[in-house]
């Protein structure tokens, strides 16, 4: 360390030609000092206060994975320089996720991790670099180094998308992995959804293999899988339930992220835990350069952002950043005259609704080569309702909730060497009360109550290291140690229920997982493309343990004509269940460990596909997957959990539950130009199957939908920066359980009509709802303001031609006759059964106002 | 509670609009439902039925009359039933249904499988240790109407799993008819009570809630009667109140009684019902009683 030698170099690229020009190529003489704006060059931006760091030194010795560089080209061992740094965005200084760094004269290149970092192997002397990044205007370098260089690169963002990228297009799609997607988010923004609330998670359901469950909800269904198998992680930590509003609105305010990637498949070692997908969220880190805030009024709720420096003093400016994004609903407002009648005793009962979340976000750049973060998450939901009933007043609340705190902490050890360590903390909870008042007197005083909550705590520590071993070598190895304490359920309550029953219910279950991983990404000249790597982990709940060892791989062939073929396989583990009876992820599911009794369930996954850029602007992949499931688990027939507390919740399920889907998916993706969206076709069989459920016999799992369609468009005028957007999806009928036979009502002592209808239900998912289509749009223009606030009004419709898409079937019986023609005595001679479908979103509008503020 | 989050969810979505669909649904074929539940000291009787499609235009038929009924016990074969007409097999010898035996419905008709019930036990006698009625209360659910405090304190065999049924009726001249029936220990009704529910207009228990081997029940019954009867109000006018012990499969089949539907139909897969019965449908269950009357008007 102490004969390195330190030079520093900052270089952010100003384009200087014109606005359309084809090409942005600037000269970079590492070692050189460079002045500021030097006309036709670079523009060196003096942002971190210091200028960036030039390293020489010795080289790394490449150690125990000598053997695999003996795989590399020789020429690019002998006389290599190391470049190293960050990509950041030129204005905000955020860095940028995903950037790819392409070296033109051998197509090698890197790509920026998630804090913006990157490292690249080049030959000493000269090299022509494009940096490009979606969203971004290309850079292209032509550089001289002829010693290891940090070179801090800052990237404008895209008035229009250029169409010059095309070989940064055809390299993001030929490497990235099967399985892998990341769709910008501002172009996940644009897409219209429910009540104009724009939600990521919504819109990635737009794409192929991803679905909701119900219409309208946020439970995400990919590749058959359920929500509960879809590990969500914001800044690191895990959200374990996405839903505001039973799932009309998702948490994630749009406002407050900046990246989103989603694995279908193929998914690298880093990420365990869950079955089925991974959706790694990245809030916003804030700008950097200027304070900023905006705020949106929607229909539903308000947003407001906060963002910028710390602070301006010249010591701190450019080192630090906060953002802080809020959002709270209005439902009360118009509640609120419901509420006055009740308290006025003119009405008998009224309720109300609130949710708020806060994201918050911290930066600060400690040295050079370290940083530190601090993200929050903060969201619940309240819903309570009253109501009267002669003496007695009724009081239900319902409230749940995520909160959600990392720290991050980077360090640059060597330029090849790349450190992260991860403190998280998360939290699901939820609570459901009942309190019933009378009167005393002149005051109503509480009588009884009834409180149930459930809650999940946990704590993990993620530290991992990216080692650059050299071009087209990286080594990611780490540990991640996690405590989670569970209490399924806790109930209060003056009813007279045995305290013992109470305390075994309500006791908190702890558990451990420890896990060490390891992936090797490996390319071969411009063919081949690995990441092999695996995932230890080991489990312990009370005294019993679990240990697996789940191998991923995923590998691209890159052929000539921008063609790749890729393939991958994963084997995935997930130590907790969620004991749901709907699969659309109410607040009132609850999650549970496995424990000694109830095994981890398992996943297995295999991936091919072909991908292919068609000229500049359109990316087309085909991908098909086969993924079975074992150990899962399904509430037996009529328990649930409420009703059945006093037993274990461990003998009210059934187990061993197995799962089959395979799919292909079709997915034509327009990225760039004023016209953008996508195409999305999937075709998929999902089925379940369990020993106790239907004899054993395979059935259809919820929400299988053979065929799946979206169609997705934006046009954004250049000049006006006016947008029309607009999708339309169409899924075949999921299957529903319906009768499949009627007998009659029996006397069994009742006053009941004798020859009413029973339904005799059968096979599980015998019949499939009328296909499901829709289509909505959206228009968004400028509106023009002041010099210190600009306005964008959003006006959209969902489900623009009125389709009564079926939430549910209903079958109409009518009894004949009626017993008011009864003669005395009798009962219903027969009946007529007819189905009905019931649709619960007809044509809705909506808008939004958005201002900025300067 | 989940129906309270729904048709709020269902509020906030604006509204439903309901279309008919010309779905014939998948009907099975016919077979046999079998229907027995049957009273510890009851003369020997099972009814015998059919199922019909559930979409289209049925009409019920007057049950199966050409059936071979076949009476076991766990020792074996004991009797075949006489029909006796609208779908009703007895035993032709007067045999009654014995506490404490096992017995078990074999049935064969023409253009049906092979139907037959598990062996079922009949359950022994329940015991009260005690009854208190007649504290005048208002209703829960319909202010003004008058009603009655009814607890009800039922000796519970610790050592075993057991299961119980309330029944209340009321009795005025010549007219017998159920009651509304409200809860005096639960806050509002949104809570599904681990203890007990309500099958029908009557309570089924578990065994859950004894306290020193006792369970209590506390309830509400309003003193109304339906206005369409003709009734003499100088007439005796009287609540009975059974009290059952009933079996495992008996509680089953009640819990089982699938009556989800609107909204909740799209959250909640439907459940098959319990049947004990193989080769068709229905249910074959005993249970014993005692009753106790409280006089209203001599």
């Amino acid at each position: 360390m102490n004969n390195w030698k330190k030079k520093y170099l900052q270089a952010a690229f100003r384009p200087d030609g014109p606005e359309d020009a084809p090409t942005r190529r600037k000269k970079i003489i590492a070692g050189q000092a460079l002045e500021p704006d030097a006309p036709g060059y670079v523009s060196v931006y003096n942002f971190m206060q210091w200028p960036a760091l030039v390293i020489t030194g010795p080289k790394y010795l490449p150690g125990i994975v000598t053997f695999l560089l003996l795989l590399h080209p020789a020429d690019t061992v002998a006389q290599s320089i190391n470049l190293n740094g960050y990509i950041t965005d030129a204005h905000t200084r955020e860095a940028i996720i995903g950037a790819n760094l392409f070296r033109e004269e051998k197509s090698s290149g890197a790509v920026s991790n998630s804090y913006g970092y990157f490292n690249l192997t080049l030959p000493a002397g000269h090299s022509t670099l494009i940096i490009s990044c979606m969203g971004y205007e290309s850079q292209t370098l032509d550089l001289h180094a002829t010693a290891d260089t940090t070179l801090n690169v800052n990237l404008f963002p895209a008035v229009r998308e250029l169409s010059e990228v095309l070989v940064k297009t055809k390299r993001t799609l030929s490497q990235s992995s099967a399985g892998y997607l990341n769709i910008p988010v501002n172009r996940l923004k644009a897409i219209p959804i429910l009540f104009g609330e724009a939600d990521i998670i919504k819109a990635l359901a737009l794409t192929p293999g991803v679905t909701t469950g119900n219409e309208g909800t946020t439970g995400l269904l990919v590749r058959g899988g359920t929500p509960d198998q879809n590990l969500i992680l914001l800044d690191d930590a895990p959200v374990y339930n996405t839903a505001h509003l039973f799932g009309i609105v998702s948490v994630f305010n749009t406002d407050a992220v900046k990246n989103v990637e989603m694995y279908k498949g193929g998914f690298p070692a880093r990420y365990g835990g869950r079955l089925s997908s991974i959706f790694d969220i990245s809030m916003k880190e804030g700008n950097k350069v200027e304070r900023k805030s905006e705020l949106t009024v929607g229909l539903v709720s308000s947003r407001m952002l906060w963002e910028g420096p710390l602070s301006l003093k010249d010591k701190h400016y450019g080192k630090s950043s906060y953002m802080i994004a809020a959002r709270t609903s209005y439902l009360t407002l118009f509640l609120l005259p419901k509420y006055l009648l009740y308290k006025a005793g003119k009405a008998p009962n009224y309720f109300n609704y609130w949710l708020y979340d806060i994201n918050a976000k911290v930066n600060y750049q400690l040295t050079p080569k370290s940083q530190v973060f601090l993200s929050l998450y903060n969201g619940n939901d309240f819903y309570t309702a009253q109501e009267r009933t002669g003496g007695d007043r009724g009081r239900v609340g319902l409230t749940w909730g995520n909160t959600t705190v990392t720290t991050r902490y980077n360090y640059v050890i060597r330029p090849r060497l790349f450190l992260k360590s991860i403190l998280s903390f998360s939290r699901y909870n939820y609570g459901i009360s009942s309190k019933s008042f009378e009167m005393n007197g002149r005051k109503w005083e509480e009588s009884s109550w009834l409180k149930s909550s459930s809650i999940i705590n946990d704590f993990t520590n993620k530290t991992s290291i990216e080692w650059f071993l050299r071009s087209n070598h990286t080594l990611r190895a780490g540990t991640q140690a996690s405590l989670y304490r569970y209490r399924p359920t806790s109930v209060k309550t003056t009813l007279e229920i045995p305290a013992d029953s109470l305390s075994k219910i309500s006791s908190f279950i702890v558990t451990n997982e420890a896990a060490a991983f390891i992936e090797y990404e490996l390319a071969i000249g411009n063919w081949l493309k690995t990441n092999l790597g695996g995932r230890a982990v080991s489990m312990q709940v009370n005294s019993k343990s679990y240990q697996n060892l789940e191998p991923r791989a995923s590998i691209n062939f890159i052929l000539p004509g921008d063609l790749a073929l890729k393939g991958a396989y994963s084997r995935m583990n997930q130590y907790i269940h969620l004991l749901t009876s709907n699969s659309v992820g109410l607040p009132n599911d609850v999650w549970v460990p496995a424990t000694e009794t109830i095994k981890p369930s398992s996943s297995e996954q295999y991936t091919v596909s072909i991908s292919k850029a068609v000229g500049s602007q359109i990316e087309v992949s085909i991908d098909a997957y086969d993924k079975s499931l074992s150990n899962l688990i399904d509430y037996a027939t009529s328990n649930s959990f409420f009703m059945s507390f006093n037993k274990s919740w461990q003998s009210l399920i059934e187990q061993n539950g197995v799962g089959k889907i395979r799919g292909i998916e079709l997915f034509i993706n327009k990225t760039k130009g004023d016209f953008t969206g996508w195409a999305g076709y999937t075709w998929s069989k999902n089925e379940r199957r369990f020993d106790k459920i239907d004899q054993g016999a395979w059935y259809a799992s919820n929400f299988d939908r053979r065929h799946v369609i979206s169609l997705v468009g934006n046009y954004t005028n250049p000049l006006t920066n006016a947008a029309f957007s607009a999708s339309w999806v169409y899924q075949s009928g999921a299957p529903v359980s319906m009768p499949v036979a009627v007998h009659k009502q029996y006397d069994e002592g009742q006053d009941i009509y004798l020859g009413d209808q029973i339904f005799i239900y059968g096979a599980r998912n015998n019949v499939r709802l009328p296909s499901y289509h829709r289509l909505d749009v959206s228009f968004s223009f400028n509106i023009q303001g002041t010099k210190r606030q600009a306005g964008r009004m959003t006006l959209g419709v969902y489900n623009l031609y009125n389709r009564v898409n079926p939430y549910y079937l209903t079958v109409n019986k009518q009894p004949y006759p009626t017993p008011s023609d009864w003669e005395g005595g009798e009962s219903y001679k027969g009946f007529e059964g007819t189905v009905n479908k019931v649709g619960v979103l007809p044509f809705l509008p909506y808008f939004s106002y958005t201002i900025k503020l300067k | 509670m989940k129906q309270r989050i729904l048709l709020l969810t269902l509020l906030t979505l604006w509204g439903c609009k309901e279309r008919p669909i010309g779905l014939k649904l998948p009907y099975e074929g016919d077979k046999l439902v079998l229907f027995g539940q049957v009273r510890a000291g009851d003369t020997v009787r099972i009814e015998v039925q059919k199922t019909y499609p559930p979409t289209g235009k049925s009409t019920y038929i007057d049950g199966i009359a050409d059936a071979m009924v076949k009476l076991y016990d766990e020792k074996g074969f004991l009797e075949a039933l006489a029909y006796l007409g609208k779908g009703i097999y007895t035993s032709a010898s007067g045999r009654k249904w014995q506490q404490g035996s096992q017995y078990k419905i074999e049935v064969e008709a023409p253009g049906f499988s092979l139907t037959s019930t598990d062996l079922e036990m009949m359950p022994d006698s329940p015991v009260v240790a005690g009854y208190e009625f007649g504290r005048s209360i208002d209703s829960k659910y319909n202010p003004g109407i008058p009603s009655k405090e009814l607890i009800i304190n039922i000796q519970d065999n610790t050592n075993e799993e057991n299961y119980y049924m309330v029944v209340v009726k009321r009795s005025i001249g010549k007219h017998t008819f159920g009651v509304n029936i409200f809860d005096m220990d639960k806050p509002v009704d949104d809570f599904e009570d681990p203890c007990q529910f309500n099958y029908l207009s009557n309570i089924v228990l578990n065994d859950l809630c004894s306290e020193m081997g006792i369970i209590t029940l506390k309830k509400g019954i309003e003193i109304e009667h339906p206005s369409y009867l003709d009734i003499d109000l100088t007439a005796q006018d009287k609540i009975t109140v059974f009290t059952r012990q009933i079996s495992k499969s008996y509680y089953e089949f009640c819990k089982t009684y699938y009556t989800e539907d609107d909204l909740m139909v799209a959250f909640k897969t439907p459940y098959p019902r319990y049947t004990n019965i193989t080769g068709g449908y229905g249910i074959f269950t005993g249970y014993n009683e005692i009753r106790k009357e409280f006089l209203l008007n001599e």
